[in-house]
C-alpha cells in the first residue's frame, strides 16, 4: 500500500492519539506500580515491626533474667570506669597513687585523644562502642621488680581498665654496680585505657 | 459489530441504510437523477467515517464459468488476471473465484468470472461517496448476496431457483448443489394475474435456458423458492406449476421473511431491496468487484481503526493493570493497618511487662554484650611479667651475660621483624588465630668480661639463647645481632695481634612467645 499525502494526513491524528495513549498508559502504570510498591514496602516494614514486637514480648522473661544476671556486673564496670565516659582525672590520680605505692621516682605520662578501639572484632556487637586512649609512660626503676609492682598498684586503684601493649627497660648507668636508692633502670611503657559506651538504646 | 453503510444500486435508484447492532436503520431510497444524487450526498454527509458496502442489482452483469489449467499461488493469480482482462476490457469492476476442480484426467480448475459490464451505473453514486470521503469496503453483485439466502433457509435441493422481487425487477438466481450457477434480472410488471403469469413465464424461460446449457435435465425436479417480501406474488406458485409439472414452488410471505431473516417490517416497506441489504449487513460475499483504487480509502480506514483499536487496547490494558495495582495497594494498606494495630498491642503488652523489670541503664542485650566484652578483654590482658621470668631463669645459669635492654610487646605482630611463626602465613591458620594477640620481646646484652675470645663468647651467647628457647612459654628465639658475623655471605676483618681491650661481645635476640601465653 503506497501512502499518499492524504493518507498521512488522515493517519496523523490516530498516531498522535496512539502516542498520547501509550504515554498516558505508561505514566498510569508507573504511578500505580509505585503506589503498590510503596504499600508493599510499608507492609513488609510493618510485618517486621510486628515480628520484632512479638518476639520481644515473648522474650521478655528471658530479658528480665538477662537484666538480673548482668546488671550487677555492669554496675561494677561503671564503677571501675570501663563503662561510660573517660575518667581521665581518676586515671592520673591512679598513676600518682601507684607511683607512691611502688616507691618510684615519678612517672611522666602523655595521653592521646580517644579513638575507636580495634581490640574486638567487627562481629562483636560492641565493637562500635569500644574506645581507647593511648598513654605513654616514662619512669625510673630501682630494679625490674618495680615494674610489675607499679602496674599492680595501678590496677588496684580501679580507676579504669587498661591494656599494656609495650614496655622497654634500659639500664640507666653502670651495668656492674646498681645502686640501692636510685633509678638504675628507665622504663618506657605504652598502655591503652579502654572505655565502652553502650548508649541507652533498647537494642 | 462496527456500524457500516449498506448501499444497493440499480439502474433507476439506490437504496441506502445504516447497519448498526445487527439491524438496518435510516433506510432511504434515492432516484437516479440529480435530485437523488444531491439527496444521497446529503445523506452521506451525516454518515462520515462509516465504510460503505455496495451491492449492485443490474442487468449489466456477467457471470461466466471457465475451465483453465490447474495452477497455484502467484501463477493462478496471474492467469486469472489475464483472463479477466481478456474478458472484460471495458470495465474495472470484475473479479474471479475458484469454484471447483474438474474430475477429468487433466484435473483442470473451474473458475467463476464476474463483472459489472456497465460501470456508468455506479458513477454518480461513487462520486458522491468519494466527495464525502467515505471508504468503500466492497462492491458485490446482488446475485452473490443470494448465497446467504440458501444458508439462512438451510436449503439443500440439487436444483434450486431463488426468486425475489427487488426494486429493479425480479431476480432469479439458480444454485446447483448449493453452488451459484446463473442469475437473471427481469423488469417489473404491474401486480396481479398478468404479472404473475409474466414472472412464471420468465421462470419457465430460465428453466429452458438451464436445460439448454445442460445444467439441468428436462426431467430434473427444480425447487423454486419465492421470497415474496411485499406479498405481491401470491399467484406465482400456481402459475409456475401450471407451466412445468416438475417444478416445486415454495413461497415465503412477508411475515415469513420477517420471521426467518429478522429484517424489520418497516424497512421492507421503505424498499424491496431492504432484505438483501439486511443479508449484506450480516455477511459480506466472497467475490468483491471493487478495484484496488476504490478500496484505497477503506484500507486507510482499516489502518485508522487498527491504530485507534491499539490505543484503546493500550489504555484498557493500562487501566486494568492500574486497577490491579490500586486493588493490591488498598489491600496491603488495610493489612498494614491491621499489622500496625497488632504491633501497638504487642508493644503495649511488652511495656506492661517491662515496667516491672529492674531499672537498667541500657537494654538487656547491651548489658550482656558489655559485660561479656569486658570479660573477653580482661582475659586477653597481658603484662611483661612472663618475659621477665623467662629471661631471669635463663640468666641464672649465665652469670657472664649482662643485659642492657629488655623490650616487651603485646600485639598482633611480634617485634623484631618477621618471625618463623609469622612467616608461616595467616592463610595457614584460622582467622581467629591470625588475629590473635601474641607476646614478643627483644633481649639485648653482652658477655662481660670479654677478652676478645669470640669463640668462647659465642658459646656463652648460644647457651643463653638455647635456655631461652627451651622455656615452655617460648615459641621462637631469633638472633638479631651477634658479636661476630661468621656467615659466608658477609665480609669479615680484624687483627689477632692486639687484644681488644675496648671491644665487646654484644648480642640481640628476638623472643616470640607461644600463642595464648
Amino acid at each position: 500500500m503506497k501512502l499518499t499525502g492524504t493518507d498521512l494526513a488522515s493517519l496523523k491524528l490516530p498516531f498522535v492519539v496512539l502516542a498520547i495513549t501509550i504515554a498516558a498508559s505508561i505514566a498510569l502504570v508507573k504511578f500505580s506500580s509505585g503506589k503498590r510498591e510503596l504499600a508493599e514496602m510499608r507492609h513488609r516494614s510493618q510485618l517486621t515491626a510486628l515480628q520484632d514486637a512479638r518476639s520481644r514480648y515473648q522474650r521478655s522473661g528471658e530479658e528480665r533474667e538477662t537484666i538480673l544476671r548482668y546488671l550487677p556486673a555492669y554496675r561494677q564496670l561503671e564503677k571501675q570506669g570501663f563503662v561510660g565516659t573517660e575518667q581521665r582525672i581518676n586515671w592520673l590520680e591512679g598513676l600518682r597513687a601507684a607511683n607512691g605505692q611502688a616507691g618510684l621516682f615519678g612517672v611522666t605520662y602523655q595521653l592521646d585523644a580517644q579513638k575507636p578501639s580495634p581490640l574486638v572484632g567487627q562481629d562483636n556487637p560492641m565493637s562500635r562502642h569500644l574506645y581507647h586512649s593511648q598513654m605513654k609512660l616514662s619512669f625510673g626503676l630501682v630494679h625490674e621488680g618495680d615494674l610489675m609492682r607499679f602496674f599492680r598498684a595501678l590496677e588496684a586503684q580501679q580507676t579504669g581498665m587498661f591494656m599494656l601493649t609495650d614496655c622497654a627497660l634500659d639500664r640507666a648507668g653502670s651495668i656492674d654496680a646498681p645502686a640501692p636508692r636510685q633509678a638504675n633502670l628507665t622504663a618506657q611503657c605504652d598502655l591503652s585505657w579502654l572505655t565502652i559506651d553502650p548508649g541507652k538504646g533498647k537494642s | 459489530m462496527a456500524a457500516k453503510l449498506l448501499l444497493c444500486i440499480s439502474a433507476d435508484q439506490a437504496t441506502v441504510a445504516v447497519w448498526r447492532k445487527r439491524a438496518l436503520t435510516a433506510c432511504s431510497r434515492f432516484n437516479n437523477d440529480e435530485q437523488g444524487w444531491a439527496a444521497f450526498s446529503n445523506y452521506l454527509s451525516a454518515a462520515r467515517g462509516l465504510p460503505v458496502y455496495i451491492m449492485v442489482d443490474t442487468v449489466d452483469e456477467d457471470f461466466r464459468f471457465e475451465t483453465l489449467p490447474h495452477a497455484r499461488g502467484r501463477e493462478r493469480m496471474q492467469m486469472a488476471g489475464r483472463k479477466l482482462k481478456q474478458l472484460y476490457r471495458g470495465t474495472p469492476y470484475f473479479s474471479w473465484s475458484l469454484e471447483e476442480r474438474a474430475t477429468g484426467r487433466r484435473r483442470d480448475d473451474r473458475y467463476l468470472f464476474t463483472a459489472l459490464t456497465d460501470p456508468d451505473v455506479l458513477g454518480p453514486w461513487l462520486k458522491a461517496i468519494e466527495f464525502n470521503g467515505l471508504p468503500v469496503a466492497g462492491l458485490y453483485p446482488l446475485a452473490m448476496v443470494s448465497i446467504s439466502v440458501v444458508e439462512r433457509l438451510r436449503l439443500n435441493q440439487t436444483n434450486l431457483l431463488i426468486v425475489t422481487k427487488n426494486s429493479s425487477g425480479v431476480r432469479q438466481t439458480f444454485f446447483k448443489d448449493n453452488k451459484f450457477r446463473i442469475s437473471r434480472l427481469t423488469p417489473l410488471h404491474e401486480t396481479g394475474g398478468v404479472a404473475d403469469q409474466h414472472y412464471a413465464d420468465e421462470v419457465a424461460n430460465t428453466r429452458m435456458y438451464l436445460d439448454a446449457l445442460t445444467v439441468t435435465h428436462v426431467d430434473d425436479a427444480l425447487t423454486v423458492v419465492i421470497l415474496d417480501q411485499d406479498d405481491s406474488l401470491g399467484g406465482l406458485p400456481a402459475a409456475i406449476a401450471r407451466g412445468r409439472p416438475n417444478m416445486a414452488c415454495q413461497r415465503l410471505s412477508r411475515a415469513e421473511v420477517v420471521a426467518k431473516f429478522g429484517v424489520a417490517p418497516r424497512d421492507l416497506e421503505v424498499s424491496n431491496d431492504a432484505l438483501y441489504l439486511h443479508l449484506l449487513g450480516e455477511r459480506r460475499p466472497g467475490l468483491n468487484l471493487a478495484p484496488p483504487g476504490i478500496m484505497h480509502g477503506y484500507r486507510r480506514h482499516l489502518v485508522r481503526r487498527l491504530v485507534y483499536g491499539a490505543s484503546a487496547a493500550a489504555l484498557l490494558g493500562a487501566l486494568a493493570w492500574s486497577g490491579a495495582n490500586a486493588y493490591d495497594a488498598m489491600r496491603l494498606g488495610d493489612e498494614t493497618g491491621n499489622l500496625q494495630r497488632q504491633t501497638l498491642e504487642s508493644q503495649a503488652q511488652y511495656q506492661q511487662v517491662t515496667a516491672q523489670f529492674p531499672q537498667a541503664p541500657t537494654s538487656a542485650d547491651s548489658l550482656r554484650n558489655t559485660v561479656e566484652s569486658a570479660q573477653q578483654i580482661r582475659t586477653s590482658l597481658r603484662t611483661p611479667e612472663p618475659m621477665l621470668e623467662v629471661v631471669s631463669r635463663a640468666l641464672d645459669a649465665s652469670p657472664q651475660i649482662q643485659l642492657s635492654r629488655l623490650a616487651w610487646h603485646y600485639g598482633r605482630k611480634p617485634i623484631g621483624g618477621k618471625s618463623q611463626v609469622d612467616q608461616a602465613g595467616p592463610s595457614d591458620r584460622a582467622p581467629d588465630e591470625a588475629q590473635a594477640l601474641v607476646q614478643s620481646g627483644i633481649v639485648r646484652g653482652e658477655v662481660r668480661p670479654f677478652d676478645g675470645d669470640y669463640k668462647a663468647a659465642m658459646e656463652l651467647i648460644t647457651a643463653f639463647a638455647t635456655r631461652l628457647a627451651a622455656d615452655d612459654m617460648v615459641a621462637e628465639v631469633r638472633a638479631l645481632r651477634l658479636p661476630l658475623n661468621a656467615s659466608s655471605d658477609a665480609g669479615l676483618s680484624g687483627s689477632t695481634n692486639v687484644t681488644n681491650a675496648r671491644g665487646s661481645a654484644e648480642f640481640e635476640f628476638a623472643v616470640v612467645f607461644k600463642a595464648g601465653v
